[in-house]
């Protein structure tokens, strides 16, 4: 057996790739780019094709300036635009898209006020009673007779069904609709239509009445279109079906011959003679599309009468829907109209007025329902509308509307006019916040006003805030604004109103204001904590400000400095301490900047330590394993500077004190590693006794540490790198004792189970050849020979180790090359330290020395031997073979080799780099 | 014309708080198409600082990284290159050519990113290309805490590749280049 | 053998200078010759007295003699022969209003309780002497252009009106009365019949919460019988304009569609005239406890307290319809 040998220093200077100064290079040109991106683009893109076929020069500048053409700014996309299609459209794609919309209001407000139960079904509503009554017996005393059937005597046969039979009963209803059209009985289907409008007229049930709304205009829907359809087709046939000629895209009345007309009018005319007012609404608007056939212009003057109709409505939930109605129809012929729309919700808030001032408070009792739910069952109305209005509103034109609905004019006194809160409500959620924020001090005072049960004060406090940190105010606003926000809500006494207006008011401060008011906003939120206990939900917002103060702080002592800071901090308990406390813990793991400060140290240490004491047998693994690794970042951050000394006494703290949190220990013993290093580094290398006992007590604490670490691969690491370091620092003896430890520690991990996990299996192989590695390293013991660290190694994989043969091997075969490494003149490294003498100083070219060597080659040439070795380790071992010995035919080595090859050659494909090696 | 860059042996934070502040202004998002790091990152705080330079991070499992989730080795392809990654502490002796040339081998490579020795190496052996970038924080090694921050970026253009070596010496970058070729495939 | 007429128009509207076209379809067994084929359109309106205001015995005697319109014929063809089967013989007669008698122009086709205006259309085939004569016929309806014409604004055509408890002269509930209300408005008199009746109705003040607003149209109709004349309304039309108690003080509009065929042009001739009126009703609520026991033996007897309607309030307003192109006059 021949080693063969090496000398590293050729070997290396033989191929190594000459280095040359570079004059420009890839990441030279950062600073630069982005300026002459937006100069001088064009000349960018010259100088980038002349560079092109002289790389290496400056690749990066040339591919910045190739990526700022492909992202040219575009044209800024209007705020406000909408598609072409909308607003161009042809009556069918107005009428998609508007479908489209109404499909989010519709469900909004199914899902809104879904509600079940039962209702009371008057005989004359009842949808499946007989034929409405003939026509020709509009008597007035008749009339009279059947207002009382509806609303009073009603009782006499009323009939109480759960909403979903009704539900069932409008399907039926919404069956025999098109049962009848298919019959071509129109005026059985209108009959029909009749009746289902007539539903609406019922609100008796008031929290129904949305769903009903939305069940009955779907049904009405379908006829407004099958209406459409069907003269649309009158016009485009001849009577006997005919096709004529197909109408044009953009049709307008003119195309439309006279018995198409004929038929369309006929059906206004047959419903205005519908007497009730709400059923002869709801089917002139299903109907309204048609006037297209009738006559050119834009149905404007149809809107705006039937909006002053349903002044006629005196109930302020149908009149509501009703308008509603006449809205989501209107989107569908002209989206851009909103004068109608204007008007009508004036119109509305003129009723409404008077629910909120309580004149219908016997209709709200009778019907069973608390004046708050009966108020916002109306709400769709003021979403829809101010959508609607502010869709396709310019600036100046929303202003004007903020007027109109703000302020009233009487007379030629401009009265002060509390507009009600729900209007504000979605008016500030439909107005841009460019618009707000200009006129954030007049939306402020109105705000403080505009009190009432429609909407709560603070959700409207809370859009603005959202709205102005959108869109700032102009800079002279910024106090002003804010000022008068906070004289209201500072009087609030619901502590969850008032803190969630502090938590977007936080936001507002942090984003336009100084630390001043941050203060002052802090000290009044203590001043609210301090009157009442806060429940839960206000702790929850509470965290959420607390967690936006430390979001903007640019460090801890950012908002550790913060007065009142801490107190609130303290006022939180429970999980919402413990999730701000982690939010602590992870601002600090972000900022990633080294701790410096006792009392931030303390703080944190503290707020660490009671995470941990937080923690018990039911926290979630989970919870702990997260809870563990920002407790070790934080362990991580902390920085003594040059005091190493207390810096080793923080970590016996955080030893003593995270006693069952690995991570912290691991993180303990990095740092004490690192310590001991910086020890060496301040004493240029050369250490002093000082420094020496320094370091020593650094390697004893981590003698110390590494043993109560749970995972064994981490003890193992932590036994190598601590040993590396004490090397480093010439601290042989205690290098040895803790690679002692480590053999230790393998020897107990054979009894372990896990040893037979996979992926611990290779992390195990990959430990232990950094391990032989490391040995190289360590100086022989005369007494206890050169390499008997090897040994003890060899006979734990050997004997101890529960593993697959072939990891064995492989472990083997690193000890092999370990020991080519030990047996050259000059090893391949040194550790960089005055105070160490390695092996092949302090032994080389001694014949005991090599005999031991070989001896131990031999033990393990001779383990290898006896295993059957067959695929990618026949190939890996083969190769190592190769590398560690010269090839001497004869030699039981060579037998050996020989062996091995034939075992491998056939596994590698035929130009294989290896399969050339191995040759 | 692809700009690759390697960048290992970071310790963040056992060893080092940080990228040297010189390094970080230098790498900036957009530049860099791929990212090959031969491991001991570390924390995952540094890989997501990795992936906001660049979206293709690639990472092989050096001893103390958090991550248990990267492999041991990997391999790559990059325009006509086969790129593979491994720490090298498994390497025996650290560092050893021959060893290394083993891996390449079994890897099948054109190009070899290792590391765990913490010095700046590139190596033509066997018609393949061994590179260590150092360490980018220039953290100590197994056996010594004289280290300088180094990394390098490879441009990769058709078979020609330039690797620029940044090295932070005594507070001031020095950039140098190594331009070699690709041999053209026999047969 | 069936004589069948049938017009090109399906809805068999026409105008007075239109021309009439169709065909006549005769289907037989077995082979016909006839020996003239003729159209004739007449108009006649008929007057009938109401009972109540003739009284039954006089209205037995009291015929009185249909008015005619119009009578035209048109001869179709002389002589010919049907074949088995299907024979269509084609049609065109002009409707010449300007022939009829009344006033150089034809009134609407009118059906109402007490007159009646019709225009029928008949086909009669001779077939030579002692021969049963084929014949058919159907009614067309004669109405006065239908296109829009601008309706002029002018203060002439508008009554206004005011509704209080002092205008009423039935007995009101005392807490209507005391508390009061109000409701002003106006319509317009002058109305062209294809465009609605419109105006506005504002209650300005009311004490009492308002039920239901109705406008009724209203036609009389009268006769001149035995020298004397003899008036009947009936109503025509119902349209409610407010349902509940509505905001005081906002105007609601009054936009009534007439009833085609149930309404005519306003005219008066000799023996009879038509005229039109509306009629403006409000109901207010007002609390009355009623009794009421539920059946229901599984639930506990309940009072319940009903709303009624305990009122009406009536004006009367009267329209003039007009013909086409006679709104200004």
């Amino acid at each position: 057996m021949r080693f063969r040998a090496r000398n590293y220093e050729e070997e290396e200077a033989a191929v190594c790739l000459p280095r040359q100064p570079a004059q420009h290079h890839p990441l030279g040109s950062t600073v630069p780019p982005q300026l002459s991106q937006l100069q001088y683009l064009p000349l960018q893109v010259s100088t980038a094709v002349q560079h092109f076929d002289e790389v290496p020069v400056d690749p990066l500048r040339a591919i910045s300036a190739q990526d700022s053409l492909l992202c040219v700014p575009g044209i800024t996309v209007q705020e406000r635009s909408c598609p072409q299609s909308v607003l161009n459209g042809t009556l069918d794609e107005l009428a998609e898209t508007a479908a489209k919309d109404w499909e989010n209001h519709r469900a909004s407000i199914l899902r809104r006020f879904s509600s079940n139960g039962t209702i009371k079904v008057s005989a004359p509503l009842d949808i499946l009673s007989k034929q409405l009554k003939g026509r020709g017996k509009f008597s007035a005393s008749a009339h009279l007779q059947e207002l009382d059937e509806m609303r009073g005597g009603a009782n006499d046969d009323a009939e109480i069904i759960s909403q979903e039979e009704y539900v069932f009963r409008l399907r039926e209803l919404n069956d025999n609709i098109a049962d009848a059209w298919k019959n071509n009985e129109r005026v059985a289907t209108l009959r029909l239509a009749v009746k289902v409008a007539k539903l609406l007229s019922d609100t008796s049930t008031p929290r129904f009445y949305p769903t009903l709304f939305i069940l009955a205009t779907d049904i009405l829907e379908t006829i407004g279109n099958l209406v459409w359809r069907r003269i649309k087709g009158k016009a485009e046939l001849d009577d006997d079906g005919k096709l004529i000629k197909p109408l044009p895209e953009n049709f307008t009345a003119d195309d439309i011959r006279q018995e198409a007309k004929d038929t369309c009018s006929n059906w206004f005319y047959k419903i205005g003679s519908i007497h009730e007012l709400l059923p002869r609404i709801y089917l002139e608007i299903t109907i309204l599309r048609c006037l297209h056939f009738l006559q050119k212009d834009p149905p404007i003057q149809e809107f705006q009468r039937l909006n002053m109709m349903i002044r006629g409505l005196g109930d302020p939930l149908a009149s509501a829907y009703a308008r509603l109605y006449l809205a989501r129809k209107g989107q569908s012929i002209f989206p851009r109209e909103t004068g109608y729309l204007i008007v009508g919700l004036d119109d509305y808030l003129l009723l409404y007025r008077r629910v909120l001032s309580g004149e219908f408070e016997k209709t709200i009792a009778k019907i069973g329902i608390d004046k708050k739910s009966y108020v916002s069952l109306v709400e769709p109305i003021f979403d829809l509308y101010l959508q609607y209005i502010c869709a396709f509103t310019n600036k100046e034109e929303l202003l004007f509307i903020m007027r109109t609905f703000c302020e009233q004019q009487s007379g030629s006194n401009v009265k002060e006019f509390v507009p009600v809160s729900v209007l504000m409500h979605y008016l500030l959620r439909q107005l841009p916040a460019a618009v707000v924020s200009t006129k954030a001090l007049d939306l402020s005072r109105i705000l403080k006003k505009s009190v009432d049960i429609s909407k709560p004060q603070y959700l409207n406090y809370r859009l603005l805030g959202r709205k102005l940190c959108e869109c700032h105010p102009p800079a002279e606003l910024h106090l002003p604004v804010l000022n008068d926000v906070w004289k209201e809500v500072s009087k609030f006494t619901d502590l969850v109103e008032y803190l969630t207006l502090a938590d977007v008011f936080v936001e507002y401060i942090l984003q336009c204001s100084s630390d001043n008011e941050m203060h002052a906003l802090l000290k009044d939120i203590v001043k609210h904590l301090k009157k009442a206990t806060p429940s839960e939900e206000a702790l929850k917002i509470l965290e959420s400000i607390v967690v936006k103060v430390m979001g903007n702080a640019s460090d801890l002592k950012g908002f550790l400095n913060m007065p009142f800071f801490t107190y609130l901090l303290d006022k939180l308990h429970g999980e919402t301490k413990k999730s701000v406390q982690k939010q602590i813990l992870l601002f600090i793991s972000r900022q990633n900047q080294y701790l410096g400060d006792p009392i931030e140290r303390d703080f944190v240490f503290n707020l660490s330590k009671s995470l941990y004491k937080s923690l018990d047998s039911l926290s979630s693994e989970d919870e702990q394993r997260q809870f563990a690794r920002l407790i070790s970042r934080f362990v991580q951050l902390v920085d003594f500077k040059e005091d190493v000394e207390q810096h080793l006494l923080f970590l016996v703290d955080c030893r003593g004190t995270f006693t069952t949190m690995d991570p912290v220990k691991e993180a303990v013993v990095h740092i004490s590693n690192r310590l001991a290093v910086i020890a060496l580094r301040v004493a240029k290398g050369k250490l002093n006794q000082h420094a020496v006992d320094f370091v020593k007590s650094c390697v004893t604490f981590n003698e110390i540490t590494i043993p109560s670490l749970e995972n064994v691969l981490k003890r193992i690491l932590l036994y190598i790198a601590s040993a590396e370091v004490a090397l480093i620092n010439g601290l042989i003896s205690h290098s040895e004792s803790l690679l002692k430890s480590l053999l230790a520690c393998l020897q107990d991990l054979g009894h372990m189970h896990d040893a037979r996990n996979e992926k611990f299996a290779v992390e195990l192989l990959g430990c232990i050849q950094k391990l032989c590695s490391l040995l190289l390293l360590v100086p022989g013991q005369p007494d206890l020979g050169a390499f008997y660290l090897f040994r003890g190694l060899v006979d734990i994989i050997d004997n101890e180790l529960r593993l697959k043969e072939p990891l064995k091997i492989e472990m083997f075969l690193g000890v092999i090359l370990a020991c080519n490494a030990l047996s050259q003149d000059s090893l391949p490294y040194h550790v960089d330290s005055l105070e160490m003498i390695s092996n092949d100083e302090l032994f080389s070219g001694e014949p005991w020395y090599a005999e031991q060597l070989a001896q131990l080659t031999d033990m393990v040439v001779e383990r290898i031997k006896k295993a059957s070795i067959a695929g990618n380790e026949a190939v890996m071992a083969c190769q190592i073979f190769a590398i560690a010995f010269e090839c001497d035919v004869g030699d039981d080595i060579h037998e050996h080799y020989s062996t091995l090859a034939r075992a491998a050659i056939p596994l590698l494909p035929k130009n294989s780099r290896i399969l050339k090696f191995i040759d | 014309m692809v700009l690759v860059l390697a960048l290992g042996d970071l310790h963040i934070p056992h060893r080092a708080p940080d990228l040297p502040a010189k390094f970080k202004s230098m790498l900036v998002p957009g530049k860099i198409q791929h990212i090959v790091s031969p491991g001991n990152l570390c924390i995952k705080e540094v890989h997501d600082y990795l992936k906001s330079l660049c979206a293709d991070v690639n990472v092989s499992k050096g001893e103390y990284d958090e991550d248990s989730r990267y492999p041991e080795t990997k391999v790559l392809t990059i325009g006509s290159f086969r790129l593979g990654i491994c720490h090298g502490h498994q390497v025996i002796p650290w560092g050893d050519l021959d060893s290394l040339a083993m891996l390449q081998r079994q890897l099948d490579v054109d190009i070899l990113i290792t590391g765990h020795t913490h010095q700046f190496k590139a190596y033509k052996h066997e018609g393949g290309v061994i590179i260590n970038p150092g360490s980018g924080t220039g953290a100590y090694s197994s056996i010594t805490s004289n280290v300088n921050p180094s990394f390098v970026l490879m441009d990769i253009d058709g078979l020609r590749v330039v690797v620029y070596v940044y090295e932070l010496i005594e507070g001031e970058v020095k950039v140098d280049k190594i331009d070699f070729k690709k041999a053209q495939p026999v047969n | 053998m069936a004589l069948e007429l049938k017009l090109r128009r399906a809805d068999r509207v026409y105008k007075p200078a239109d021309v009439i076209d169709g065909c006549i379809i005769i289907t037989t067994t077995s082979p016909i010759s006839y020996q003239g084929i003729k159209i004739v359109l007449t108009g006649t309106a008929t007057l009938q007295p109401s009972l109540r205001s003739v009284g039954v015995l006089e209205s037995l005697y009291t015929s009185i003699k249909p008015i005619q319109l119009l009578n035209k014929s048109v001869q179709v063809d002389s002589t010919g022969k049907f074949n088995p089967g299907s024979n269509e013989i084609p049609f065109h007669l002009t409707l010449d209003g300007s022939k009829g008698g009344f006033g150089g122009s034809l009134p609407d086709t009118y059906h109402g309780a007490y007159v009646n205006i019709q225009y029928v259309l008949s086909a009669e085939v001779s077939r030579g002497y002692m021969l049963k004569n084929l014949s058919g016929s159907v009614e067309i309806i004669l109405e006065s252009s239908r296109g829009k014409i601008p309706r002029l604004p002018g203060p002439s055509l508008f009554v206004y009106f005011y509704i209080t408890q002092d205008t009423q002269k039935h007995s009101l509930l005392p807490s209507i009365r005391s508390g009061g209300f109000r409701v002003t408005g106006r319509v317009m008199t002058h109305c062209c019949l294809t465009e609605p009746v419109v105006g506005e109705l504002t209650v300005e003040h009311a004490a009492v919460s308002i039920r239901s607003i109705d406008l009724t149209l209203l036609r009389t109709e009268s006769i001149t019988l035995n020298d004397r004349m003899v008036s009947e309304t009936t109503e025509v039309q119902a349209t409610q304009v407010a349902d509940g108690d509505v905001c005081r003080g906002l105007s609601l509009p009054i936009y009534l569609i007439l009833p085609r065929l149930l309404t005519c042009p306003t005219l008066s001739f000799g023996s009879f005239s038509l005229e039109f009126g509306l009629a403006i009703t409000i109901t207010f609520e007002a609390e009355i406890s009623k009794f009421h026991a539920q059946s229901d033996s599984t639930t506990p007897k309940e009072w319940v307290i009903n709303n009624l309607s305990i009122l009406l309030v009536m004006w009367l307003i009267l329209l003039c319809l007009n013909f086409v192109g006679d709104t200004l006059r």
